[in-house]
């Protein structure tokens, strides 16, 4: 008569015991099962075709992402006029040690991003993508040909175009990354 | 032996007499056997005792005041045990004349769902059943995220309770639902207004409960089964309720139930929404045993969900939410599918509690509750990391673990003339999260301190009440890949007093003060970082302080014969309510421009009024009419608050078409709810401006008819009767989509027995 009275008691508490969940982590400890996805740093290198100047960098940094503290660096891009660069984009994870290099990531999934460049205007440069996806252009590797000189700015983006959206253009998909660089022709 | 047994006439009945819906118990109720002309009154614990009894069938009736009597025919041979559990509040197939029962003699605005809202709204999510009442709005983000709203408050200004448990999940996050399937829901009540000391100091709109109850009156197992289905999103879904009561241990009662819901993409009238698929399980048992004087309850309850997230509204930046507004449609739209892609939520959410009650009849009633509850809550983001990560790892996973325990001990004079409870309350809360920041691991602890007293003198009714709080949170901020701790202490006062008063019987009014504070939440103190859904960047500030509310709300209530009218006046005054604030400059980040919303403190003024007419306008035909009115203005910069419900008007006209004398019921509805445009938000602060006005239509049926003796209930609704394109401002994906076009819902209850 007992045992069937607490059956029923016993059976929820138990079920609770059972199945209770528990949050394995300490409040006073990193949970270090997975780290923040974080492009840090945005970096493009300028390497002259002629080999009559050295090369340029420039970069858009900011360590701690988005909100938190300003971009550590932000340059402008200066280049000569009338000249033709091979340029390569980097994208790193600095907020890691060791750093962290995602442009492998990129061109591992080559056939869902594509950069796009957009000057502020058209006698500025003219940027050709120099590398591809199999099908469409990607512009990890582009070909800057520069005018007269003059200023202005440039906006770099990252479109990710998942799920066959990709189709050339840069419509599709969201932006991974924009970034709205000054841009000098001397 | 039972030559003996049957000269016996020394059988005894004894038992209890408890109310059905609450577990209280009814003192001095009179349980009656007629044909012996024996009457006897329970007592102050609803105990009661009949001896000298043959064995023998008898009719024994048990009546208490303002309950319907209850008759039950027993066979006795020995010793009895007998529980009754009357009504209280008898239930009605019309939505219009619950109001008649809901209104306890109390200053407090409370209002009660009728039992067969609940009943044929079962799939959807519990914020929108609740606004079925014409009387509270919804915050939602897409379809099937939806957030209570009253008086503009939410979120950690409006408090769930579930089983007499402060539901704590992420509540803060405007994306963040009740983790509450509508299956466990029996009964679902809310308070407007602060003043509820026996709950919160927080709660400045209100506070929502919901309980699950045993209804089971005589041993045996019972079950009910629930059938759902809605055209849109193709969604089905079936929930098993089974009761029962132990034939030779009355006291002990159990329920025990499952469900499990699953629907494809919603659609819009002109297009599929993608990704807006989801699923819903939940499993819970409840056990309730009482002996004399002791009642305990035991309730264990698992909910789950994977949600999509529609996936137009997840945008990289400014330029693309700008890009996706100005679309005709959602530029990645897609067919109908069950798929759940990224992104999407992953919620679950247990509760454990125990209640233990015990009587001491005139001495008072001692209550004690421990509760536990675990929220995990994985946030997956539209593309999955760039960094080489196991795919099925969330962007963002929180777990918060919340333990409560509450004493109380309340009082009753002699006539009901003094009733007071006093209480004592602890919660512990851990949170920690992995992956994307959003806000920092936490550990906090809460004690509170309350007292109320009501005095009821004839048409009068006078409450007061205090509650002390004191919140000592530890935070643990990760600053350069270093957790620092911060420590955080926040302790305050809250008060109530109401005056109530029933003048005749057909006008009462009530008349409310409170003085509601609550501590900062976590985001508003820690959160640094981009929200995807909204493009914005929403910063927290660890320097905020308290926000104090000083509230005046109010009924005036007049009914005459056939219809009734009711004016809910209020006011809000807050002190350093805190609210997300534009900053003029955009911030620069590696995604792009973005707007800066910096938590910040300022003073705010809510006012409004809840308006409703009721009329049984025909023997047959009923009339309501709500109208909820609200304007809400931030004093300090003299300017209006955004995410405020706009005013709305909700007509609803019921045909009872129900043969007299037929058990069979059968009714029909008609509905028009008109939403006004916001034209009051703040400028510079909506990237595009607010939906315009629009009308929904909305029809249905419902009926409770017998098959082979089994009293089916079924429901068939169907929301945006007419298939109109409209967008809500309290919807956070308006710059996307459209809202929900036509969805045909239909529901069956189907209760069955065995003895």
């Amino acid at each position: 008569m007992n045992f069937c009275k607490l059956l029923p008691v016993t059976a929820v508490v138990a079920l609770c015991l059972v199945s209770c969940k528990k949050d394995p982590s300490d409040v006073d400890q990193h949970n270090h099962n997975h780290e923040e996805e974080l492009i840090t740093t945005f970096e493009i290198l300028f390497a002259d075709q002629s080999g009559n100047s050295t090369d340029v960098v420039a970069k858009f940094q900011d360590l701690d992402g988005a909100g938190g503290n300003e971009p550590t660096a932000f340059d402008t891009i200066v280049l000569n006029a009338n000249a033709i660069y091979d340029a390569q984009i980097t994208l790193l994870n600095e907020a890691v040690d060791p750093i962290e290099n995602i442009t492998g990531e990129i061109i591992e999934e080559a056939d869902e991003h594509l950069f796009c460049f957009q000057p502020s205007s058209n006698n500025l440069v003219n940027i050709s993508i120099t590398d591809s996806d199999g099908a469409f252009p990607l512009g990890v590797d582009s070909e800057w040909e520069t005018f007269d000189p003059s200023s202005g700015q440039i906006t770099i983006t990252l479109r990710h175009q998942p799920g066959g959206e990709k189709d050339g253009t840069c419509e599709p998909g969201a932006t991974d990354i924009e970034i709205n660089f000054p841009l000098l022709i001397q | 032996m039972g030559f003996f047994a049957q000269k016996d006439c020394n059988i005894s009945i004894e038992g209890q007499v408890v109310d059905r819906h609450n577990e209280e118990v009814l003192s001095f109720a009179t349980v009656q056997i007629k044909d012996l002309a024996i009457s006897v009154v329970a007592d102050s614990i609803g105990y009661y005792k009949i001896d000298g009894l043959c064995e023998g069938k008898y009719l024994i009736e048990c009546a208490h005041v303002g309950c319907e009597p209850i008759f039950l025919q027993v066979q006795i041979k020995g010793d009895t045990s007998l529980y009754f559990y009357p009504e209280h509040h008898a239930e009605f197939l019309t939505e219009i004349e619950i109001i008649e029962n809901k209104k306890k003699h109390t200053a407090q605005l409370i209002e009660r769902m009728a039992p067969k809202e609940i009943e044929s709204n079962q799939s959807l999510p519990v914020a929108q059943i609740l606004e079925k009442s014409g009387k509270i709005q919804t915050f939602n983000t897409g379809n099937s995220i939806s957030k209570p709203v009253v008086h503009g408050m939410h979120s950690q200004r409006l408090l769930f309770y579930q089983q007499g448990v402060r539901q704590e999940g992420q509540n803060w996050g405007v994306e963040h639902a009740p983790e509450i399937d509508a299956h466990v829901i029996d009964e679902l009540s809310f308070i407007k207004g602060a003043g509820v000391v026996r709950y919160s100091s927080a709660a400045m709109g209100g506070v929502i409960l919901s309980e699950t109850h045993i209804s089971r009156t005589s041993p045996g197992l019972g079950a009910e089964v629930f059938l759902n289905t809605q055209s849109n999103g193709r969604a089905a879904g079936i929930g098993v309720n089974l009761e029962g009561m132990l034939k030779h241990i009355e006291s002990l009662r159990f329920k025990a139930g499952g469900s499990f819901q699953k629907a494809g993409n919603r659609q819009a009238p002109d297009y599929v929404l993608s990704n807006t698929s989801f699923d819903q399980k939940n499993a819970f048992a409840l056990l309730d045993y009482r002996k004399k004087n002791f009642f305990i309850k035991a309730y264990y309850s698992l909910f789950q969900t994977n949600l999509g997230v529609f996936s137009g509204a997840h945008i990289g930046n400014l330029t693309d939410l700008l890009i996706a507004y100005q679309a005709d449609r959602p530029i990645d739209s897609v067919g109908f599918t069950y798929g759940i892609g990224n992104p999407k939520q992953d919620v679950l959410h247990e509760l454990f509690s125990l209640h233990s009650r015990i009587d001491l009849g005139q001495k008072g009633t001692f209550e004690i509750s421990f509760s536990r509850q675990y929220n995990g809550r994985k946030e997956f983001d539209e593309h999955g990391p760039l960094s080489n990560l196991n795919e099925k790892d969330p962007e963002l996973e929180l777990r918060l673990t919340t333990h409560q325990a509450n004493l109380i001990y309340a009082h009753l004079s002699e006539k009901k003339i003094i009733e007071g409870q006093l209480g004592l309350s602890v919660q512990k809360q851990k949170n920690t999260f992995s992956g994307r920041y959003f806000v920092p691991n936490y550990s906090s602890v809460g004690y509170a301190f309350f007292a109320s007293e009501h005095l009821h003198l004839d048409k009068w009714v006078f409450e007061a009440g205090v509650r002390v709080e004191t919140h000592t949170i530890n935070a643990f901020v990760p600053k350069a890949n270093v957790l620092t701790k911060i420590p955080l202490d926040f302790s305050n006062v809250s008060m109530h007093a109401g005056i109530s008063k029933v003048f005749t019987d057909q006008a009462s009014v009530r008349l409310n003060y409170a003085r509601a504070w609550r501590p900062p939440s976590i985001n508003e103190l820690f959160s640094d970082g981009l929200h995807h859904g909204a493009a914005a960047l929403e910063i927290g500030d660890s320097r905020l302080e308290t926000e104090i509310a000083h509230q005046f709300t109010s009924e005036f209530l007049y009914t005459k014969d056939k219809w009734m009218f009711t004016v809910q006046p209020f006011v809000y005054f807050f002190d350093g309510y805190i609210g997300l604030v534009p900053q003029e400059e955009p911030a620069l980040t590696i995604h792009g421009a973005f707007p800066v919303f910096n938590f910040q403190q300022f003073n705010a003024r809510f006012y409004g009024s809840d308006i409703s007419f009721e009329a049984q306008i025909h023997k047959r035909v009923g009339y309501s009419f709500h109208y909820n009115y609200l304007h809400a203005q931030d004093i300090t910069r003299e300017r209006a608050i955004s995410n405020i419900p706009s005013n709305r008007i909700s007509n609803r006209l019921e045909l009872e078409l129900s043969k007299e004398k037929s058990p069979d019921k059968w009714a029909l509805f008609a509905q028009v709810l008109y939403v006004f445009e916001q034209n009051r938000v703040p400028s510079n602060t909506e990237f595009v401006d607010p939906p315009p006005a629009y009308t929904l239509l909305s029809a249905g049926a419902s009926g409770v008819f017998s098959v082979k003796k089994t009293p089916i209930s079924a429901y068939l609704q169907i929301d945006n009767l007419l298939d109109h394109s409209y967008r809500d401002y309290m919807n956070r994906f308006r710059y996307f989509a459209d809202d929900l076009g036509r969805n045909i819902r239909l529901s069956i209850k189907i209760p069955l027995n065995f003895e």
